[in-house]
């Protein structure tokens, strides 16, 4: 129930994002698609967009060491995509594993970073279906700032868990239930510090 | 065991389509909702008038059985099932936004742009998001409100076409079943005129209000990009337009435009404005819309100003 918790959270956040904040198409790949499939100059272009809006890294970098196959991490910022964008994200040049990474500090859902940009994919990423140029899925990969929104727990209405016993249910007390639920609020505190890089697949 | 709700309301039908929003209800839930139209319940109408439907969880979405007057007299004629025109669960945070995609045969590079789809099923107030708009890829990806219906053809009302150098040749769309989940939400432009203060049209209702503000992300595509980054404040909002008027000077900016279609098909950003705070209103933040309701198409719904009495079950 804990996981369902936060995972809704997750999906509210992403649902909120996708509403109202600003894009950017990916241009500079090779699909023919608009967007196109992710490229290093994409990514380049939203690193640029944010650093010139004065938004904060979120992480802080990772000095190299002396280990074959790694590489230092920069300051960065993050971005939350779907999982579908694994390929995609794989061939752009620049590209560390988390696997790559000098040391042991890579978050768990992290995939690995580009330049500035680190890099969190999952399952539940936003995706808007059909919506590209060709008609294909547009992913929506959210590259955000440090504080650039935030999520608002109402007040006096932390998260409850309720569990219903049994003997609640009837003479017998065959069944349970389990839910839980909570109240929240969201809203983006600075529009120019995150950015939506919406790409299609790579072929 | 716990027992079904059941809930009992009515409505004052305008003709179209709508949802009735119902508590806890998901996709998969047991559920039964019945209508029964007041007004026209003993109607001597010809055709006859839907007086009584129903549908339950395991029909087909947009399904329906229902009995209807004979034609122009108030007795049952008959007790049919359809398959379109009716009922259908929609939970946005389980039914796919689009529905499934419609093949169009053209666009005209008109002010507004009139689409062409024989067959289609839209109606004023649809939302429909359009691709493969081949000889017009400038507009692919985006949405559209429907504004007039006339036999095959559509009308895009908040869109001026006249200045694209040809008509589409062949479209695809695809209707909205919800819009964005979150409000005041991005819209995409459609225009921006040069002026002491600059009017913007959306493709789509924008539902922004006087004293909301908004920032604009307009690139070198669309011309006006000196106003790309600037963030402007609504004065004026005209609904019957879909413009918004905000404090910014363009009069010195580029005009805007459209890039040509096969620009666009080498890949770029639409231009759109994103909610950017409210300076009136600070009880106003963002707000969900999601929800949970029962569809009714327009075979079920009456027609306007009928009154039409519901009954929901929803059991767990």
């Amino acid at each position: 129930m804990g996981v369902s918790l936060r995972q809704s959270e997750d999906e509210l956040t992403r649902d909120m994002l996708l509403s109202t904040a600003s894009f950017i198409n990916a241009t500079g790949g090779s699909n023919g698609d608009n967007p196109t499939n992710i490229s290093r100059e994409d990514v380049d272009t939203i690193i640029e967009t944010l650093v010139d809006a004065n938004a904060y890294t979120v992480s802080d970098m990772i000095e190299g060491a002396d280990k074959f196959g790694t590489g230092p991490v920069r300051d960065a910022y993050l971005a939350f995509g779907h999982s579908q964008l694994i390929r995609s994200i794989e061939q752009v040049t620049g590209f560390l594993a988390k696997a790559q990474y000098p040391r042991d500090e890579g978050m768990r859902a992290e995939w690995g970073n580009i330049s500035n940009l680190r890099i969190f994919l999952s399952s539940i990423g936003s995706v808007s279906l059909n919506s590209s140029l060709l008609g294909n899925d547009v992913y929506n990969m959210f590259c955000t700032g440090l504080d650039a929104y935030t999520v608002i727990e109402q007040n006096g209405y932390s998260s409850q868990f309720i569990y219903r016993p049994p003997i609640y249910d009837g003479p017998l007390a065959l069944n349970a239930s389990v839910g839980y639920k909570f109240a929240q609020a969201r809203t983006i505190t600075n529009d120019a510090w995150i950015l939506n890089l919406r790409q299609t697949r790579a072929p | 065991m716990p027992q079904p709700q059941i809930i009992l309301g009515n409505f004052t039908s305008t003709g179209v389509a709508r949802n009735i929003e119902v508590p806890f209800l998901h996709v998969g839930a047991n559920v039964r909702v019945e209508l029964y139209n007041r007004t026209n319940f003993a109607s001597t109408a010809n055709p006859g008038v839907v007086k009584r439907s129903w549908w339950q969880a395991g029909m087909a979405d947009g399904s329906w059985i229902g009995v209807q007057n004979t034609n122009g007299a108030a007795t049952d004629q008959t007790t049919g099932s359809a398959t379109t025109g009716g009922f259908t669960l929609i939970d946005t945070n389980q039914t796919a936004q689009l529905e499934a995609a419609l093949v169009g045969t053209a666009i005209t590079n008109a002010n507004p742009a009139v689409a062409t789809d024989a067959g289609h099923p839209y109606v004023v107030g649809d939302i429909v998001r359009v691709t493969n708009s081949t000889g017009m890829l400038q507009i692919a990806g985006m949405d559209f409100e429907i504004t007039a219906v006339a036999g095959n053809d559509f009308t895009f009302g908040y869109l001026d076409a006249s200045g694209f150098a040809a008509a589409a040749t062949a479209l695809t769309t695809r209707r909205l079943r919800y819009d964005d989940i979150y409000a005041p939400r991005k819209r995409f432009i459609t225009n921006i005129t040069q002026a002491a203060q600059a009017v913007v049209t959306l493709s789509v209702t924008h539902g922004y209000a006087v004293g909301e503000s908004v920032r604009f992300a307009v690139t070198s595509d669309n011309g006006m990009d000196e106003i790309n980054g600037l963030t402007g404040e609504i004065v004026a909002v005209n609904t019957a337009t879909n413009t918004m008027t905000v404090d910014i000077d363009s009069t010195a900016f580029t005009a805007f435009s459209f890039p040509t279609s096969a620009d666009a098909a080498l890949g770029y950003t639409q231009a759109h404005i994103v909610p950017a705070g409210d300076n009136a209103d600070i009880d106003d933040p963002m707000r969900n819309t999601g929800f949970a309701a029962i569809h009714l198409g327009t075979s079920v719904v009456g027609v306007n100003n009928d009154i039409i009495d519901y009954r929901i079950e929803l059991g767990y």
